[in-house]
């Protein structure tokens, strides 16, 4: 009789956690309260005689679940840059170019990453990469070009922060369908 | 312990993947849907007063184990599905920049 009690008083407990992760925002505390949950459903499983059940929640939804959730989470806050310029456009932390994407990626949350190496020579491992922004120059060295992709709703913030800036000139270009 | 309580766990996820704004939480939501009704279904095989299913001596009644062998295989496929639906939201946001529901449906309409 105590064990129905007690599971009784765990599901109503769960039904508040879930309310909480409903109500809440922000996706970190949804990735531990989704974790708690699991913990809790792992009880009531037992309690349902189903041991190796339990033994299988516990594993997969309060450890890998969560795990999976925080590395997508990082991926997506982040900006992938590749950089043609070899001079202090982007490369140096004062640079003009650099300040402007900084202060970008600040606005939107997003985390900078900048790469200068050639895209043809290092293929395979940027295969892989999603790239945002690719940044080329114009033969006379005045004008720098921001190509990115014409879909993406972040480089039209971009272009609004880059329009009062004359040598900075976005091109919004269409994805091509590729096989892979 | 009572059917009607993974019920109520069940519409709570629901209105969670239908009235939350980031795609993120909408698929967390779908794997609550999913816990709860792994929780339904064992709380249905729990019949009589029985036994955990391991045959051993002096055991007699024990639960339905058919229910549990299904459900173990639930909860893999479901952590599967989960993580192609994760992947699939990364390539949303590197595509349109976003991962809110209205600004998407904005976009596309």
């Amino acid at each position: 009789m105590e064990t129905v009690v007690l599971a009784n008083f765990i599901q109503v407990l769960l039904i508040i956690i879930t309310i909480a992760l409903v109500a809440n925002k922000n996706n970190t505390v949804v990735a531990i309260l989704f974790s708690v949950s699991s913990l809790f459903l792992a009880l009531l499983y037992f309690f349902n005689k189903a041991p190796d059940v339990a033994l299988a929640e516990i594993a997969v939804g309060s450890a890998i679940m969560p795990l999976i959730l925080i590395i997508s989470i990082s991926k997506q806050r982040e900006y992938v840059v590749i950089t043609h310029v070899k001079d202090d456009f982007v490369n140096s932390l004062t640079g003009e170019g650099r300040k402007v994407l900084q202060d970008f990626a600040d606005s939107n949350n997003l985390e900078l990453k900048i790469y200068d190496r050639d895209i043809d020579n290092i293929k395979g491992i940027f295969r892989e990469r999603n790239v945002d922004l690719i940044i080329d120059r114009s033969d006379d060295n005045k004008i720098y070009y921001l190509r990115g992709k014409k879909s993406s709703l972040l480089i039209s913030k971009l272009e609004n922060k880059v329009k009062n800036l004359e040598n900075i000139k976005i091109i919004k270009e269409e994805e091509v369908e590729t096989n892979d | 312990m009572n059917p009607i309580l993974s019920f109520i766990i069940i519409l709570i996820g629901l209105y969670g993947m239908v009235a939350s704004e980031n795609i993120i939480k909408s698929i967390i939501c779908f794997s609550i849907i999913e816990t709860a009704l792994i929780l339904l279904f064992l709380n249905l095989g729990n019949v009589g007063l029985g036994d955990i299913p391991i045959i051993i001596d002096g055991i007699s009644n024990m639960v339905d184990p058919l229910p549990q062998a299904l459900m173990i295989t639930t909860i893999v496929i479901g952590a599967s599905t989960t993580a192609l639906a994760f992947m699939i939201s990364i390539k949303i946001f590197h595509y349109y920049g976003t991962l809110e529901w209205d600004e998407l449906l904005e976009r596309e309409g």
